[in-house]
């Protein structure tokens, strides 16, 4: 018995120092964006909010954010759109070609993002299309749809079908049945499915800079003042965006949280 | 008012063609959609590898140059078996240290507390991956928090913390230990404890219980986590770029150049599907040591 307990004590140990080792270099990070030495090492000097000034004053950094805002939103709001027909779709009749059609999806998640990005390149290229937000937007959208159509479909795979039947037998059109009765009740879960598309987004890297013109996102922002060597603004700005990634996840979850434990109406 | 039957079928039979109507066009767009931006820039992507470059053009054409040199190269072949080595070790190390977390939130110990721990891991996975990069330039660096501490105890500061190989595994490790957890934890969360319990009293000790009931219970969980992680981890070019040095470049690192300053896409291209078509021969490899081990998972 006694020898029980101390297993357990070790496997909870090691499960905080795995949590430790994961969060180590962003809480790192996060620390020395507020120190007023700006050098990223220890000790640490004072507590100052000069580098969240300095950012906000620099328009590089601010258009960048900007940027982020309108390739993550428009790329959550398609791969929603998208997700949802698609999920909806495969909830509504089983067949072998729709399967085949939402199990693809998953597959840009098979293929290294340098391979996905590349590849969009070269298309664009042949084609004679300017990169531009667009084309940021459809590297995008191929990297969040798979999270969309997984959220979404968690959720119809609760889903009573009774519920539809009524509404039909009450006379409600397809279009009604599903404005009216479905979409309500899978709401979080579509909602919770395009804020994790924004945070996958708004963190995206590799793609970007493939199909990216001249126009630059918050990660790419970093990777250029990273290789300028250390600059105490990337602390900040890396800050920000995981700030936002931590409040998109959290929101995320409550939704989709919401929509599990809604399952017993459904019942 | 009486229904006639045959009002009823035809009405049944209208209605099944709406149905269908309804059902492609919800599947449309996501087809289109892939079919434009996902299967079209890979056939042309292939295309350019048999083509060829100047300074000033690209053309497609039936040049098998690209891949000659791409298969034959020892500078190449030397960074493609590396992509690989660096992959297999970061999926397994990944695979390794997310299932005792993924157990003990699920079977274990903490399986009380799933919610809490589950999401730091979606934190974690979320947290944008060029600040992690970023971080550990930063912790290992000649002046970073770990050379710190070691000078407090006297020791150091090592400059070879940083730029090489193993600064490249443990950077990828900590980036891809979450993409490794999600899987694991999502089959360990199906398996019914009463089975590990039947094992227990049927006289099975800790190992044979982990070795013949658990794992095979997981092993649609560790295909996936081994593969997320060694499918990112080896075709990564980033991080070997901001923490791997000379010694740590991967292939990556050069297809990315042939689409950059290099400006040579079809040698890229080349190169590129040669990793991928070496990813595949590893996925296939592992699944059938898998096999080999027995541990295939419950058939559903």
């Amino acid at each position: 018995m006694s020898r029980r307990r101390t297993n357990g004590v070790g496997t909870k140990i090691y499960c905080f120092a795995l949590l430790a080792f994961l969060f180590a270099p962003t809480i790192a990070i996060v620390v020395f964006a507020f120190d007023s030495s700006g050098r990223g090492t220890l000790p640490f000097e004072s507590f100052t909010l000069k580098w969240f000034r300095q950012i906000f004053d620099d328009q590089v950094t601010v258009k960048a954010f900007q940027t982020s805002a309108i390739v993550g939103l428009t790329t959550a709001i398609l791969a929603v759109v998208i997700g949802t027909l698609g999920a909806y779709a495969m909830y509504r009749r089983r067949t072998r070609t729709g399967q085949a059609i939402v199990a693809a999806a998953a597959l840009p998640l098979a293929f290294p993002y340098l391979v996905l990005g590349i590849s969009l390149l070269s298309m664009f290229h042949a084609l004679g299309i300017k990169l531009s937000l667009m084309t940021v937007i459809v590297g995008h959208l191929l990297i969040t749809l798979p999270a969309v159509l997984v959220t979404v479909n968690a959720r119809f795979a609760t889903f009573d079908p009774a519920i539809e039947e009524a509404a039909k037998d009450l006379g409600a059109s397809p279009w009604r049945t599903f404005s009216a009765v479905t979409f309500p009740l899978i709401r979080p879960s579509v909602i919770g499915g395009g804020l994790l598309a924004l945070a996958l987004s708004l963190e995206e890297f590799i793609v970007t800079l493939f199909t990216t013109g001249s126009d630059s996102t918050v990660p790419i922002v970093i990777w250029g003042q990273m290789r300028r060597g250390v600059s105490p603004t990337v602390n900040a700005i890396s800050t920000v965006l995981l700030a936002t990634t931590v409040l998109l996840v959290l929101l995320a979850r409550q939704l989709t949280g919401a929509s599990l434990s809604s399952k017993r109406l459904d019942e | 008012m009486r229904v006639k039957a045959t009002d009823t079928l035809s009405s049944v039979a209208r209605h099944e063609k709406t149905e269908k109507r309804w059902y492609v066009a919800r599947l449309t767009p996501l087809a289109a959609f892939l079919t434009i931006f996902f299967v079209a820039p890979f056939v042309i992507l292939f295309m350019y590898s048999f083509g060829s470059s100047t300074i000033f053009e690209l053309k497609f054409g039936s040049n098998f140059e690209n891949w000659s040199s791409a298969l034959t190269d020892s500078f190449f072949r030397t960074l493609l078996f590396r992509s690989i080595v660096n992959g297999v070790m970061v999926g397994v190390i990944s695979v390794l240290l997310a299932f005792p977390f993924a157990y003990a939130i699920t079977l274990g110990p903490l399986r009380k507390h799933s919610e809490f721990f589950l999401f730091a891991v979606l934190i974690s996975l979320f947290s944008a991956y060029v600040v992690r990069i970023y971080a550990w330039r930063t912790l290992l660096g000649q002046s970073g928090i770990i050379n710190e501490g070691l000078g407090v105890v006297g020791l150091g500061p090592y400059d070879w913390l940083l730029f090489n190989r193993e600064a490249v595994v443990v950077t990828l490790v900590n980036v891809l230990v979450p993409m490794a957890v999600l899987p694991i934890y999502s089959s360990l969360a199906q398996v019914d404890p009463a089975l590990i319990e039947a094992a227990r009293d049927s006289g099975a000790g800790t190992w044979r219980t982990l070795y013949s009931v658990t794992l095979p219970l997981a092993s649609r969980g560790l295909n996936a986590g081994f593969a997320l992680c060694f499918l990112i981890a080896a075709g990564d070019y980033v991080t070997p770029q901001f923490v791997g040095g000379i010694d740590g470049q991967m292939l990556g690192n050069v297809i990315a150049e042939q689409f950059g300053v290099a400006f040579n896409w079809p040698l890229g291209s080349a190169l590129a599907f040669m990793l991928v078509g070496a990813m595949g021969v590893v996925v296939a490899l592992w699944l059938f040591l898998m096999r080999l081990l027995k541990f295939t998972g419950p058939l559903r």
